[in-house]
C-alpha cells in the first residue's frame, strides 16, 4: 500500500500561493527524496504531510492527502497523525533535559510507562539511531552536551521512540559536518527496512546516493512551487522525462 | 481521546483564569466609581420624611447651606437659639441665624408652639443671600431655596414602644414604614415589638385607648400631649438617603477641620506641588545618572556598585524610605514635617524608575549618530546634549510620567515626613497633606467613608490618566 | 581658547554625572547606616533571641517586652497565602498571553495588567475594607478584618509582578523546542507543562521572589484590612499585625527603646529584602 497519496494539493500562506497542483504517491518502505532549488516549497510540502503547517497562522491547505488510505484532515486528529508520522528538523533541537528524558518524552505523552519499559524503549531507539554505544554510559547527562551530529541522531532516536510508520526529514544534514552527514545517511538507509522515509534535501549527491524515489520541485514565475516530475531515482537522474529536470540535475541552475 | 480532552479542559481553565485580571480591574475601578459618585447615607429622622402640611409661612435658605428639609423639632430648637452652628444639622460649618419677617411672625409662633419671648431672631433685614441662614417669610424670597418643613410624627400607643423582654422598638426602617402606611403590617412583632395587632387609630382618643394603635399626628400636637398621662410615644424613621457623592464643589472646596467638612481642593493643590517639586528634584539627578551609566561607565567596580545600588533601591519597600526620611530630613536636618522632607523622600523612591526608563531610551539611540557627532569634533558632553538627550526625549518623558504616577499614589513614605496640614503650604517647610494620605487619614480617623470614596475616585481617575498617558507613549515607541 | 573651555566643561560635566549616579548607591549606604544605627541599641536591652522569637510585644508595660515573633509569623502567613492565591491566576494569564492570545484580546489583558499595577495601595486598602472584609465576614464568620483579607488584597496587588516576568520568560522559550514537542504528537497542554514551563522555570521563580519582596514590604493596604492586633495569629482568620504594620502603628508615639525596637524591625525587613534581591540576581 502506498504510504501517502497526494491529490490536487494547494498551499497558501495568507495571500501568497506557495504550492500548487501537487499530485504524487509516496511508496512505503523506501526513501523518497524531494529536491529542488531554495524556496520552491519542498519544506512546505513536507510539513503538510504531518500537518505541522497547522501551527502557523494563516495557512490554508486544499486538496486531499491520504495516509494509508485515510484522509489526514478528515479522518485523523493532528496528534494521532503525528504519532504515525514523525519529523526530524534541519537544526537539531533536543530538549534541555537528559538524553534519557529526551528519548522518553514521546512515549511518556501517550501512556504511563514503567521504568524498565522506558529503558527498553530508549535502548532500542538509541540503537536504531546508531547512538547507543556512544551515550550508553551517560544517559542522564544533558543532551546539550552532545556534538551536533550526535544531537541530530538523538532527535532521530526521539522520533523513533514513538514508533511511527513514516519519518519526515527536513534537510537533516545541512547543519552537520561531512562525517556526521555520512553517518546519518547510513542510518537512513538502515531505517528504510522498517520505516518509510521522506527527505527534503538540496544536496543532489545525497539524494542520488540514498533515495529510491525522487520528486523534483520548481518555482514558477509567480513564485509558486510545483512538482515537475517524480519517479524512481535512477530514472529521474539519468533519464529525466522533463527538460527542466535535466537542466537542474546537470547543474545549469539550482 | 483522553489526552485531547485533558488538554482542552486545561486550556479552558487557563482562559477562564486569565480573564480574572480584567474582571478584578473592572470590579475595583467600578466599585470605587460607584461609591465615589453615589453615596447612601443612613439617617434617622424624628419626623416622617416628606410629610408636611400646608404652612402659612415659607422657609428659605441660601443655596449653599445644604438645608433642604428640616424637622419640626429641629426648627423649634433653632428658633429658641439652641443651635449656634449649622454643622449639627447639615454638616457644613456655618454660623446660624434665623430671620423672621414681621408679617409672618404670628403664624410662625403659632405653628411652632412658641411664645415671642422664647424666640431668638434677628429683626427684618433687606433679605439677601449672604445675611440669612434661614428666613421665615410669607412669600418665597427670590434666588433662595425653599426648605421643606416636616412636621408629622408617627405616634403610637405607649405599649408598642415599651420594653418587650429586653428589646424595644424606637426606629422604623423606611421600607417597613411604607408597609405600615399601606396597611400591610399585621403585627408589631414583625418589627421586633410586642405581639399586638397593628391598628390605625382614627383620632387621638383611639390612639390613647386602643392597644397597638398608631396614627400620623402633627408634631406640635404630639409635643403638647407628651407631658400628660397616657401620652402617645413616637417612633423615629430610619432610612437610606441616596445622593450624589463626588461633586465639583467637593473637588474644589477648601478643606475644613482636617477633612470632616469641606472639600479636597487644597489637597489636590498640595498633591500638585508635591509632584512638581519631586520632579524638579528627581529628574535631573535621574537623567544624569542614566547618562553616566550609558555613555561613560566602564565595566568595573564603580559601575557594578552603582547598578546594585539602583537595583536595591528599587526593591526597598516604601516604609523604609519613610523611616529614612524621618531620621534624616525631619530630625537630622531639622526640617520637621514639611513638604521639603516629603519631596526629598519621594524623590529617592522614584529615582530608580526614572533611571531605568531613561537608560533604556538612551541605549536605543543609534550609535552611528554618536560617531558622526564625535567625528565632527564635538566633545562627549556636547554630543550628549545635542544628540542623545533629544533622541531619547520620549523615553525620559515616559519615565517621568511613571514616576509621577508613583508619587501621586504614595502613602507609607509620606506618613512620617510630610505632615498632615490641610492648607496650601506657604513655604517648603510647612506641612501639607496630599491626596493619598488624605484618604488614609480619613479612613483611620474614622470619618465618613463616603468622603474617602469620593477622594479615592479622584485619585483613581488621576492615576488612570497618568498611566494611560505613559502606556500610550511606551507603545508608540515600540512601533 | 574655546577648545580649553569646552574640555573644561566636559570634565566638570563628567564629574557631575558621576556624582548623580552615585546618589542611589550612597542612599542605600546611608539608609543602612541610619536604620542600623537606630535599631542596634535595642539589642543592648533585649537579647536577639528574645527579640526574634518571643511573642510578647508589650512596650507600654511597666516591664516592657519587645518580641516580634507574632509579627514575623503574621508576615509569613500573609505573604504565603497571597502567593498561593495569586500564582495559579498569574501563571495561567502568563501562559494565555504567551501561547494563545493574539491581537486584541492580548492587548486588552495587557492593558488591564498595566493599569492594575499602577493603582495605589491605598485604593486596594479601601476596596478591601468595603468589599473583601464583608465577604470574609459572611463567608467565614468572625470579624472580617483578618490575615486572610490582607492576603486576598495582597494577592491582587502582586498579580501584575508575577504575570509580567513569567510572560517574558515563557515567550523566551525557543520556538524549535515547541515545534519538536508538537511534531512528536503532544497536545497543547502537554507541550506547555512538559516543555515550556520547565524551560521558563528560572524566570517564573524570579517573578515569585520579586512578588514575595513586594508583598512583605506592603504597608498601607494590609494596615487597613489586617486587624492590627499584636497577638500571635492562631489562624488565617484571626486579626494580626505584620512587621510593616507594627512599624507604622507605633512610630507616632514611640520613644527610646521602643523606637529602637521599631527600627530593629525595619532592619529585619531590610535584611530580608536584601537577601531576596541577592537571590534573584544570583539566578540571573
Amino acid at each position: 500500500m502506498k504510504a501517502f497519496t497526494v491529490r490536487d494539493l494547494h498551499v497558501w500562506y495568507g495571500m501568497v500561493h506557495a504550492l500548487r497542483d501537487i499530485n504524487l504517491d509516496i511508496e512505503g518502505h523506501c526513501i523518497t527524496a524531494c529536491i529542488g532549488p531554495s524556496g520552491c516549497g519542498k519544506s512546505t510540502f513536507l510539513r503538510t504531510l504531518d500537518r505541522m503547517n497547522d501551527v502557523i497562522d494563516g495557512v490554508r491547505v486544499t486538496g486531499r492527502i491520504c495516509f494509508e488510505g485515510k484522509d489526514i484532515y478528515k479522518e485523523y486528529e493532528a496528534m494521532e497523525l503525528r504519532k504515525e508520522v514523525g519529523m526530524v528538523f534541519q537544526k537539531p533541537n533536543p530538549f534541555p533535559m537528559s538524553i534519557l528524558d529526551n528519548v522518553a518524552y514521546g512515549p511518556r505523552l501517550y501512556a504511563k510507562v514503567g521504568k524498565d519499559a522506558l529503558m527498553e524503549i530508549c535502548e532500542r531507539s538509541l540503537r536504531q539511531a546508531a547512538l547507543w554505544d556512544e551515550v550508553k554510559d551517560r544517559l542522564h547527562k544533558s543532551a546539550l552536551s552532545l556534538s551536533g551530529g550526535q544531537q541530530q541522531r538523538l532527535c532521530i532516536a526521539r522520533t523513533l521512540a514513538i514508533q511511527p510508520k513514516v519519518i519526515l526529514m527536513d534537510e537533516p544534514t545541512s547543519a552537520l559536518d561531512p562525517i556526521a552527514t555520512g553517518r546519518i545517511e547510513e542510518l537512513m538507509v538502515c531505517l528504510k527496512a522498517d520505516y518509510t522515509i521522506v527527505v527534503v534535501t538540496h544536496n543532489m549527491q545525497q539524494a542520488s546516493r540514498i533515495s529510491d524515489k525522487t520528486c523534483f520541485f520548481l518555482i514558477d514565475s509567480q513564485r509558486c512551487g510545483f512538482l515537475v516530475e517524480s519517479g524512481d531515482t535512477s530514472q529521474v537522474f539519468f533519464k529525466p522525462k522533463d527538460k527542466r529536470t535535466e537542466d537542474y540535475i546537470s547543474g545549469k541552475f539550482g | 481521546m483522553n489526552r485531547n480532552t485533558t488538554s482542552r479542559l486545561a486550556v479552558c481553565c487557563v482562559r477562564i483564569l486569565s480573564a480574572t485580571t480584567i474582571i478584578l480591574l473592572v470590579a475595583i475601578i467600578g466599585y470605587i466609581a460607584f461609591r465615589g459618585l453615589w453615596k447612601r447615607e443612613r439617617y434617622v429622622s424624628d419626623v416622617l420624611p416628606s410629610f408636611s402640611a400646608g404652612q402659612q409661612f415659607v422657609l428659605s435658605s441660601p443655596r449653599e447651606s445644604g438645608l433642604e428639609h428640616l424637622s419640626w423639632f429641629a426648627l423649634r430648637e433653632m428658633a429658641m437659639g439652641k443651635v449656634p452652628n449649622l454643622r449639627s444639622v447639615t454638616g457644613v460649618n456655618e454660623p446660624f441665624s434665623l430671620y423672621v419677617t414681621d408679617d409672618s411672625l404670628p403664624a410662625f409662633l403659632a405653628a411652632m408652639d412658641l411664645t415671642q419671648t422664647q424666640l431668638v431672631r434677628r429683626t427684618t433685614l433687606p433679605l439677601r443671600p449672604e445675611n440669612g441662614s434661614l428666613v421665615v417669610s410669607l412669600e418665597a424670597v427670590p434666588h433662595e431655596r425653599n426648605v421643606r418643613l416636616e412636621d408629622k410624627v408617627l405616634a403610637v400607643d405607649t405599649v408598642v414602644a415599651a420594653l418587650n423582654g429586653n428589646r424595644r422598638i424606637s426606629l422604623v426602617a423606611n421600607e417597613d414604614l411604607k408597609r405600615l402606611l399601606a396597611g400591610n403590617l399585621r403585627s408589631w412583632k414583625e418589627l421586633g415589638g410586642p405581639d399586638l395587632p397593628v391598628v390605625e387609630a382614627a383620632d387621638e382618643r383611639e390612639l390613647q385607648t386602643v392597644r397597638g394603635s398608631w396614627m400620623v399626628m402633627d408634631a406640635k400636637r404630639w409635643r403638647q400631649l407628651s407631658g400628660s398621662d397616657n401620652a402617645p410615644a413616637k417612633l423615629d424613621v430610619e432610612g437610606l438617603q441616596e445622593s450624589r457623592n463626588l461633586s465639583w464643589g467637593y473637588l474644589t472646596g477648601r478643606t475644613v477641620e482636617s477633612g470632616k467638612y469641606g472639600g479636597i481642593g487644597t489637597i489636590v493643590v498640595n498633591t500638585f506641588f508635591l509632584v512638581l517639586f519631586t520632579m524638579l528634584a528627581a529628574m535631573p539627578v535621574g537623567v544624569a545618572a542614566a547618562l553616566w551609566l550609558v555613555e561613560y561607565a566602564k565595566d568595573g567596580l564603580p559601575k557594578r556598585c552603582i547598578q546594585s545600588g539602583i537595583d536595591i533601591l528599587s526593591a526597598l519597600p516604601s516604609i523604609i524610605f519613610g523611616l529614612f526620611g524621618l531620621l534624616v530630613f525631619v530630625q537630622l536636618c531639622h526640617w520637621s514635617f514639611s513638604l521639603l522632607s516629603g519631596t526629598l523622600t519621594v524623590s529617592l523612591m522614584v529615582l530608580p524608575t526614572i533611571i531605568r526608563t531613561s537608560e533604556e531610551a538612551m541605549r536605543e539611540v543609534n550609535p552611528n549618530l554618536l560617531e558622526a557627532s564625535l567625528a565632527l569634533g564635538a566633545t562627549k558632553m556636547e554630543t550628549i546634549f545635542r544628540v542623545v538627550l533629544p533622541a531619547s526625549r520620549r523615553g525620559i518623558v515616559t519615565g517621568m510620567i511613571l514616576a509621577i504616577g508613583r508619587t501621586v499614589g504614595e502613602t507609607a513614605a509620606l506618613i512620617y515626613t510630610i505632615g498632615s496640614g490641610t492648607d496650601v503650604p506657604k513655604s517648603l517647610t510647612s506641612s501639607c497633606r496630599v491626596l493619598a494620605m488624605h484618604i488614609y487619614l480619613t479612613i483611620t480617623e474614622g470619618q465618613s467613608t463616603d468622603k474617602a470614596f469620593a477622594s479615592a475616585l479622584v485619585l483613581v481617575l488621576l492615576v488612570l490618566v497618568i498611566n494611560s498617558a505613559a502606556n500610550r507613549l511606551i507603545h508608540q515607541r515600540r512601533h | 581658547m574655546g577648545y580649553r573651555s569646552r574640555l573644561h566643561r566636559e570634565q566638570t560635566g563628567r564629574c557631575l554625572l558621576l556624582a548623580c549616579s552615585a546618589v542611589c548607591f550612597c542612599t542605600v549606604v546611608l539608609i543602612t547606616i541610619f536604620i542600623f544605627a537606630q535599631g542596634i541599641p535595642v539589642f543592648k536591652k533585649v537579647p536577639l533571641g528574645a527579640f526574634l522569637f518571643s511573642t510578647n510585644w508589650s512596650p507600654s508595660d511597666a516591664e516592657p517586652h519587645y518580641g516580634v515573633f507574632s509579627f514575623i509569623v503574621a508576615s509569613i502567613v500573609v505573604t504565603t497565602l497571597s502567593l498561593l492565591f495569586a500564582t495559579p491566576i498569574a501563571i495561567s494569564t502568563a501562559i494565555y498571553l504567551a501561547v494563545f492570545a493574539k491581537g486584541r484580546k492580548a492587548a486588552i489583558i495587557r492593558q488591564s495588567i498595566e493599569l492594575l499595577a499602577g493603582i495605589p495601595s491605598i485604593i486596594f486598602g479601601l476596596f478591601g475594607i468595603a468589599v473583601i472584609v464583608p465577604f470574609v465576614r459572611t463567608a467565614f464568620g468572625g470579624n472580617g478584618y483578618s490575615l486572610l483579607s490582607a492576603s486576598l488584597v495582597l494577592a491582587i496587588m502582586i498579580l501584575p509582578t508575577i504575570i509580567n516576568i513569567s510572560e517574558v520568560s515563557l515567550c523566551a522559550v525557543p520556538a524549535e523546542l515547541k515545534e519538536a514537542s508538537i511534531a512528536l504528537g503532544a497536545t497543547d497542554w502537554q507541550t506547555i507543562t512538559r516543555v515550556m514551563l520547565p524551560a521558563a522555570r528560572g524566570g517564573i521563580t524570579a517573578s515569585l521572589v520579586m512578588a514575595l519582596g513586594r508583598a512583605i514590604g506592603e504597608t498601607t493596604a494590609v494596615l487597613l484590612v489586617g486587624g492590627n492586633a499584636p497577638l500571635f495569629p492562631e489562624s488565617p482568620l484571626s486579626m494580626g499585625r505584620t512587621l510593616t504594620m507594627n512599624i507604622v502603628t507605633d512610630m507616632s508615639y514611640a520613644e527610646g527603646v521602643h523606637m529602637s525596637a521599631l527600627f530593629a524591625t525595619a532592619m529585619l525587613l531590610f535584611c530580608f529584602i536584601l537577601v531576596l534581591n541577592l537571590l534573584v540576581r544570583r539566578k540571573s
